[in-house]
């Protein structure tokens, strides 16, 4: 709950300012910097799961080029170096500079593993100490230059206040806080903060719904460039003398980083409380001579024993006490809402917490008018003989496979056979060796996920991916992100006809919510949620980036049987109700027999064979490689208007 | 240029290349049987350094400053003060099974099931932690970082090519040359090697396959911990106990890692070797007068750029085969 915690802090704040003493009070002024680079740590540490140990450079930097930047240089001959900008002119450059230094280093670190950014962030740290530090015309070394100056920040006149005392100056500051946070809050609610959740938490689930990891990694990098840039300049006008660069070696970043992380990964109101600690905590316990070491070490630890969500969890758990009740309830709600699934084999109209028709219609309007136009195409999906080897393996042999259009499609075969891979590579998460993809009547072959998600492909995974630390709400809306589509700007500057559609997505994902029959979940975390819940917030996810092709990958694994069948019915309803076109991957095959209009068999690397599922159920090539010759099925009839057109299955099948 | 000074400019790049060269050792090790950055090993390298400073130098003074006493303690400084003054190579030894100490300590923390299993951010915040608490620690002893320990090997010196070499680092040298081809034959061509590269490959297949995860992972931590605790005693012998002198060997030692693909010890230290070259060549002047500032520009500018092109030679793109960064 970040708006009304950050609210409740900044009441405290205010009445710190009237009722502390002096000297706490330019301590607390000290700790607004601090906080504005938290909190863009928190956007990159927190919420995009990415590192930097260099954002105590970036944030020295800042000061002394601040500083350097609006200082006149005067017309003595050896006077202080300077451009004499106007700050707003300065602080633009400055914040933006700073922005774009970290979004190269997002994107030269794109492409490596996670451990190499550590290691170039720390080589920016390193590099930034031992030039900008030790230029010596920016005051880092001495606070002078090599003329013997002794520097000055140039103070900020800002519409005429006088801002000279500590406590108006700590006002002053406030406001900036107030700023920063308010945008926070809104970043964190518009779809672009979800997105960079999901894209910290799981890159294929966000590539899969339409937004493109690596752009938002590199947002990530910029916006805590930003804030890193935003701190640096009003730390400027706090220090008014440039201090000694060991205030910003690389051990001070470790300081920074323990601030997002003992607040909680996403708890915006608890950074800037955890900074205000961090830096009044020394000077009211001055005997101690607590060192920035310890400060560090306690937060990073602290941190760590209190889990992801950190301080900022605690108090949200308790807040969710306060109003909700204890967890045995909300479970026990949970547990007769997963019974009522069962009971009504997925088709939510039985008594006891189901959809009323009425409601279920209701529902259904509004995921209609949610969810693009269906194309008029005869295959949603067509790929042709794709070849994908690991090495000496060729998981892909020639695989062909056509998905008629408003059809639900099932792929079968046993472990190993190549289905997940034949996912990925219609999903656009790996690219084949030879063959073709082919997506409502368009080549997609070259395109990368998140360009097939925007043209109607949304997928699950083998394995749950939810956001585990978000609330099923939450979970849903990110997947909105390419639904909404709106410029990023508009929701941080509080355009109404953006947040129009955001409440537009809201509704949408609470219908979804229905009904996927886990609308009782919605402000729980779905961490805390039972395993099948999970699973339908994923489908629910993928509902909400608008598909018109629905990828499955083994949407039953790990359910019980009566849950699996209920799962399958619900998704026959969805497909049957909402026009879906889906393909899913299965182990069950009575599940997948009994529900899809057109069965694939995949066996090593090759397409077995195609058909109806009555056809599959009785061919003999699969029944003796896949099925078992002593296996008796009896598929229900199929619900196609029309026969669909399979793909040729290869020939000996 | 001054190609005069090519032939000095080598010879002591190379003899300096030993006190690089230990601490990438201890982190690839740490890295191969957790996947993760051990900073561990810089808080671990700190304590070697001061606690060897604190055992072998002559000079009185309490070990601890007044302030500690002041809070809430009645004891006498006077009973902290007296050290040990030990012999330097039987300092050395102490200090290497004190690293060594800390550093199984920690492997057996961080390495049982329940611990190692968690994602690799929140293993390395772990790992930063607690080397942020070690070097905070030490931070509080006192030691005067100007007075420089003797060698444990002795204060000869020879004249090689008209470069003045100390034993301590021609024998700094040989060590990690020796350590990083026995570690290398070690985790390639041994049995208990594969088992640390298995355990870095999958955990869990490990755990499954009879690896016993926590012994191992104690035992290479406290070798890895000993190794980095050895950095720091040799290294104080040069410039002094400093915590944050540790600190600054240990992203140099990162970063040659890096050049090794953190996995190829012999990389890593003609990575050192390279890295000392220059670093020596922009002291000396071989490339004429350069400020101090672009020299630090030129020097781990050069180095992130060979770890950024080492990195993608070495691996595919994993972006989105990877889930997460870290």
């Amino acid at each position: 709950m970040s708006s009304p915690g950050a609210l409740v802090w900044f009441g405290l704040m205010i009445l710190w300012g009237l009722l502390a003493p002096r000297y706490l009070v330019f301590t607390a002024t000290s700790a607004v910097p601090v906080a504005v680079v938290a909190l863009g740590l928190l956007v990159l540490v927190g919420w995009a799961r990415d590192i930097s140990l260099a954002t105590a450079g970036l944030y020295g930097s800042a000061i002394y080029l601040f500083g350097y930047v609006t200082r006149h240089s005067g017309s003595e001959p050896n006077g202080p170096d300077g451009w004499g900008l106007p700050w707003v002119l300065a602080g633009i450059v400055i914040v933006l500079g700073v922005a774009a230094t970290m979004a190269v280093v997002g994107m030269l670190s794109a492409p490596l593993p996670g451990v190499y950014l550590i290691v170039i962030t720390l080589a920016l740290q390193e590099i930034i100490e031992r030039t900008i530090f030790t230029y010596d015309m920016a005051g880092g070394l001495s606070g002078g230059d090599r003329h013997g100056n002794v520097l000055h920040n140039p103070q900020p006149t800002f519409f005429g206040l006088n801002i000279s005392s500590d406590t108006r100056f700590y006002f002053f500051c406030l406001g900036w806080l107030a700023v920063v946070l308010m945008v926070m809050v809104r970043l964190r609610h518009s779809p672009m903060g979800l997105a960079l959740h999901l894209v910290g938490n799981d890159r294929q689930a966000a590539a899969a719904v339409g937004v493109n990891p690596l752009r938002f990694r590199i947002y990530a990098f910029a916006m805590s460039g930003a804030l890193a840039g935003l701190g640096g300049m009003i730390a400027a006008w706090l220090y008014r003398e440039p201090p000694t660069f060991i205030t910003f070696t690389a051990p001070v970043s470790l300081v920074l980083l323990a601030i997002p992380i003992l607040a909680g990964l996403d708890s915006i109101a608890f950074v800037a409380v955890v900074a205000a600690a961090f830096q009044i905590t020394p000077v009211a316990l001055e005997s101690l001579r607590i060192s920035s070491y310890h400060l560090a070490a306690g937060g990073l630890l602290g941190g760590l024993a209190l889990g992801t969500r950190g301080l900022g969890g605690l108090a949200g758990d308790g807040w969710r006490y306060l109003v909700h009740g204890p967890r045995r309830y909300r479970t026990a709600r949970s547990q007769a809402s997963t019974a009522s699934l069962r009971a009504s084999d997925g088709v939510t109209d039985v008594e006891g917490g189901a959809l009323a028709d009425e409601e279920r219609d209701r529902a259904l309007r509004v995921m209609e008018a949610w969810l693009p136009p269906r194309p008029e195409v005869e295959f949603a999906a067509r790929a042709d003989d794709v070849v994908v080897s690991f090495g000496a393996v060729r998981a892909l042999d020639g695989a062909s496979i056509r998905v008629p259009n408003r059809a639900m499609v099932g792929l079968l075969g046993p472990n190993g056979a190549g289905k997940s891979t034949l996912f990925d590579v219609i999903a656009g998460v790996r690219r084949p060796d030879e063959g073709t993809v082919f997506l409502f009547g368009s080549d997609a072959s070259g395109l990368p996920a998140w360009d097939r998600a925007r043209l109607g492909v949304a997928r699950t995974f083998q394995a749950t991916r939810v956001m585990k630390d978000l609330t099923v709400r939450d979970n849903l809306l990110a997947g909105a992100y390419q639904r909404i589509g709106a410029n990023p700007a508009r929701f941080l500057l509080g355009d109404p006809r953006a947040w129009a559609q955001q409440r537009r997505a809201e509704e949408a994902a609470l219908a979804a919510a229905q009904l996927l029959n886990i609308e009782h979940y919605w402000n729980e975390r779905a961490g805390a949620l039972e395993f099948s819940a999970r699973r339908r917030a994923e489908i629910g996810r993928c509902l909400l980036a608008g598909p018109r092709l629905l990828l499955l990958d083994e949407p039953a694994a790990g359910l019980d049987p009566a849950s699996s069948v209920a799962l399958f019915g619900l998704l026959k309803r969805l497909h049957i109700d909402l026009g879906l076109t889906v393909l899913l991957v299965e182990h069950n095959v009575a599940a997948v027999l009994d529900t899809c209009d057109l069965v694939y068999v995949l066996a090593e690397g090759k397409i077995l064979a195609a058909g109806t599922p009555i056809e599959i159920a009785s061919n003999g090539a699969v029944r003796s490689r896949y099925l078992g010759t002593r296996m008796r099925l009896q598929p229900r009839s199929s619900t196609a208007d029309q026969p669909p057109q399979p793909a040729s299955a290869n020939p000996g099948a | 240029m001054h190609f005069s000074l090519l032939g000095e400019v080598l010879l002591i790049g190379l003899i300096n290349a030993g006190l690089y060269g230990f601490l990438p050792i201890s982190i690839i090790l740490s890295y191969r049987i957790s996947r993760t950055i051990a900073f561990v090993h810089a808080g671990i390298a700190a304590v070697g350094s001061m606690a060897y400073w604190l055992l072998v130098v002559r000079v009185s003074g309490a070990y601890v400053p007044d302030f500690i006493f002041e809070i809430g303690s009645s004891r006498n400084p006077a009973t902290w003060g007296h050290r040990p003054e030990l012999p330097p190579l039987v300092g050395l030894a102490v200090v290497v099974a004190l690293g060594g100490a800390i550093g199984g300590l920690y492997g057996a923390g961080i390495m049982s099931r329940r611990i190692a299993m968690l994602p690799v951010l929140v293993l390395t915040i772990a790992s930063l932690g607690v080397m942020m608490g070690l070097i905070g620690t030490v931070g509080y002893l006192n030691v005067e970082p100007d007075l420089f320990p003797p060698s444990p090997f002795g204060s000869a010196s020879y004249g090689i090519g008209g470069v003045t070499v100390t034993r301590h680092e021609l024998v700094t040298l040989a060590v990690v040359a020796a350590l990083s081809i026995l570690l290398a034959v070690l985790l390639t061509r041994t049995h208990a090697g594969l088992v640390i590269r298995a355990l870095a490959d999958d955990q869990e297949a490990g755990i499954w396959c009879g690896v016993r995860l926590r012994r191992i992972g104690t035992l290479v931590y406290a070798g890895s911990g000993a190794l980095s605790a050895l950095a720091g005693a040799l290294v104080t012998v040069h410039v002094g106990a400093d915590p944050g002198d540790m600190i600054l060997l240990f992203l140099v030692g990162l970063g040659l890692a890096s050049v090794g693909g953190m996995r190829s010890l012999p990389l890593t230290f003609c990575g050192a070797v390279v890295f000392s070259v220059l670093q020596t060549a922009l002291i000396a002047g071989l490339f004429g007068d350069v400020r101090r500032d672009v020299a630090g520009l030129v020097l781990y500018g050069s180095l992130l750029l060979v770890i950024v092109i080492a990195a993608r030679v070495s691996r595919d793109r994993v972006f989105l085969l990877e889930r997460q960064s870290l």
